[in-house]
C-alpha cells in the first residue's frame, strides 16, 4: 500500500485518517449521549474530559487530513457516474468535512461559555476561544446537538451510497477506500 | 466665640465619639470581595459571593475591642459559569435550601507584623462549626481601610461534596479562603 492516492485509489494515510476518524466519530456519538444522561458525579465529569479531549482530538485530525486532501489530489470520481451524482457525492463529502470541523469546534464553545476548563487529556490546557455566557452556551448546545442529528443524516446518505456502489454498482468505490487493496478491484483495464 | 469651657466640651464631645466609632466599619460592596479558589479537574477557578454582611468593628491599636461577625448569603455565589454556581446549590454541596447562611464569628485578635493581624473565631457552614484563623493585612487612610486576608481549609470539613464527591478529587479538596474588603468608618 503506497502513503500517496494513486489515480484510481487512496493511499494509506487517505485510508488511515479516514477510518481513524470515522471511528472517532462513532464512538463520540456514544460517549456524547453516554455523558449527557449520566448523573451528576465524578465519573459525569471524567466522561466529558474523555468526550471533550477525544473531540479536540478529531478536530487536529480533520485538519491534518484536510491539508493531507489539498497536497495529494483525491483518485478520480467513477468515470461513468452521472453529473448529479458525482455532485451529490461532492457535496456530501464537503458537508462532512464541515461537519467534522464544526461539531468539535461548537463543543469548544460550549465549553468556553459555560466557563469549564478544557485539559486535553488531563495534560495540556486549552484555552477558552469564547467569554463566560449563558445564552452562547445554550445556543452552542442547540448547534452542537443539530450537527449531532445532521451528522447522523449525512452518514446514512454516506454509508448507504458506500453500500449501494458495492452491491448495486459493483464497482470500486468502497474497495478503494478499504485498507489493504491498491488498485480497484473492478477497475476496467485501460 | 465659644466660651472655653463650652469649647473643652466640645472638643471632649468629639475625641469620646471618635473613639467609639473610629474602629468601625462599613463594607464598599462594590469594590469588595469575599470568595474563595476551588479547582475543578485541576484548573483552580475563582467563585465570589455577592451578598454578605460584615460587622467589623476593628482598630489596630485596640485589638481586645475588635471583632468580626460575617453572615454569607449562600445562594449569591458567584463563579462565572451558571452551571456550576447551580450546582454548588445542590445538596452534595453547599446544600443552600437548608443551609442559606454562613458565618463567620470572631473570638480572638492577634497582631502578627507590621501591618498583619490575624484574627480567629468560630466559622459555620452547613450547620458545621470549626475554629478558622485568617491572617490578614491591613492599611488605613485617612478615608477608609483596606483588608486582605486569604486563608486555606478543605471543603470535607463541612461536607461540602457529599457522596462520590468526598473521596474523588476531581473537585479539589483544598480550598482558598479569598477575603479583600474595602472598608469606609462608619458615622
Ligand atoms: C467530532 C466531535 C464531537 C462529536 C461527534 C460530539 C458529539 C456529541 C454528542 C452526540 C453529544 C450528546 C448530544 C447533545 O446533547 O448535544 C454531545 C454533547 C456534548 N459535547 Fe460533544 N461532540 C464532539 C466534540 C466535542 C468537543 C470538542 C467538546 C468540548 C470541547 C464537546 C462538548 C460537549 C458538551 C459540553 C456536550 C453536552 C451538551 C449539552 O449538555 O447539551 N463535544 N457531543
Ligand atoms: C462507517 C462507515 C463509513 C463507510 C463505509 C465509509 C466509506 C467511504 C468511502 C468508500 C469513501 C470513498 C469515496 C470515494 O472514493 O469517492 C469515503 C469517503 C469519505 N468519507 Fe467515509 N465512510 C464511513 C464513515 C465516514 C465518517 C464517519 C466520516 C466523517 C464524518 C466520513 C467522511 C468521509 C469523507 C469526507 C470522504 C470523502 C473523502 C474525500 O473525497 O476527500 N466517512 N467514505
Amino acid at each position: 500500500m503506497t502513503l500517496r492516492n494513486s489515480d484510481h485509489s487512496w493511499g494509506g494515510i487517505a485510508k488511515v485518517l479516514h477510518w481513524l476518524i470515522a471511528a472517532m466519530i462513532l464512538g463520540m456519538f456514544v460517549l456524547g449521549w453516554i455523558a449527557v444522561n449520566y448523573p451528576m458525579s465524578p465519573t459525569k465529569i471524567k466522561l466529558f474530559t474523555w468526550h471533550k479531549s477525544f473531540g479536540i482530538t478529531i478536530l487536529m485530525l480533520a485538519l491534518l487530513r484536510m491539508a493531507w486532501r489539498f497536497l495529494d489530489p483525491p483518485p478520480a470520481s467513477s468515470a461513468h457516474a452521472p453529473v448529479w451524482e458525482r455532485q451529490l457525492a461532492r457535496t456530501s463529502h464537503a458537508l462532512l468535512y464541515l461537519a467534522m470541523i464544526a461539531m468539535p469546534v461548537s463543543g469548544w464553545i460550549i465549553n468556553s461559555a459555560a466557563n469549564f476548563p478544557l485539559k486535553l487529556f488531563g495534560l495540556i490546557r486549552l484555552p477558552d476561544i469564547v467569554p463566560a455566557d449563558k445564552t452562547l452556551q445554550t445556543q452552542a448546545e442547540f448547534v452542537h446537538l443539530s450537527l449531532f442529528w445532521i451528522l447522523v443524516a449525512l452518514l446514512i446518505l454516506h454509508v448507504g451510497a458506500a453500500l449501494w456502489h458495492h452491491i448495486v454498482r459493483r464497482d470500486d468505490i468502497l474497495t478503494r477506500m478499504l485498507p489493504g487493496t491498491t488498485r480497484g478491484a473492478k477497475e476496467p483495464v485501460e | 466665640m465659644m466660651s472655653a469651657p463650652r469649647a473643652a466640651t466640645a472638643l471632649i464631645f468629639i475625641l469620646v465619639n471618635a473613639a467609639a466609632a473610629a474602629s468601625d466599619w462599613i463594607v464598599i460592596k462594590n469594590r469588595s470581595q469575599l470568595g474563595f479558589v476551588a479547582t475543578y479537574d485541576g484548573v483552580g477557578f475563582t467563585a465570589r459571593f455577592e451578598n454578605f454582611d460584615a460587622g467589623i468593628r476593628f482598630d489596630p491599636k485596640q485589638l481586645e475591642t475588635g471583632r468580626f461577625d460575617v453572615v454569607v448569603d449562600i445562594s449569591s455565589v458567584n463563579s462565572d459559569s451558571a452551571d456550576r454556581d447551580q450546582g454548588m446549590l445542590e445538596p452534595e454541596w453547599f446544600d443552600m435550601k437548608q443551609f442559606p447562611k454562613a458565618r463567620f464569628v470572631s473570638t480572638d485578635l492577634r497582631r502578627t507584623g507590621a501591618g498583619t493581624f490575624a484574627v480567629a473565631g468560630r466559622l459555620t457552614i452547613k450547620n458545621i462549626t470549626r475554629d478558622f484563623v485568617l491572617p490578614f493585612e491591613w492599611s488605613e487612610s485617612v478615608t477608609g481601610a483596606r483588608l486582605q486576608g486569604k486563608a486555606d481549609t478543605r471543603r470535607t470539613d463541612f461536607e461540602i461534596g457529599t457522596g462520590d464527591w468526598k473521596t474523588d478529587p476531581i473537585i479539589g479538596f483544598e480550598v482558598k479562603i479569598l477575603v479583600d474588603l474595602y472598608l469606609e468608618r462608619k458615622h
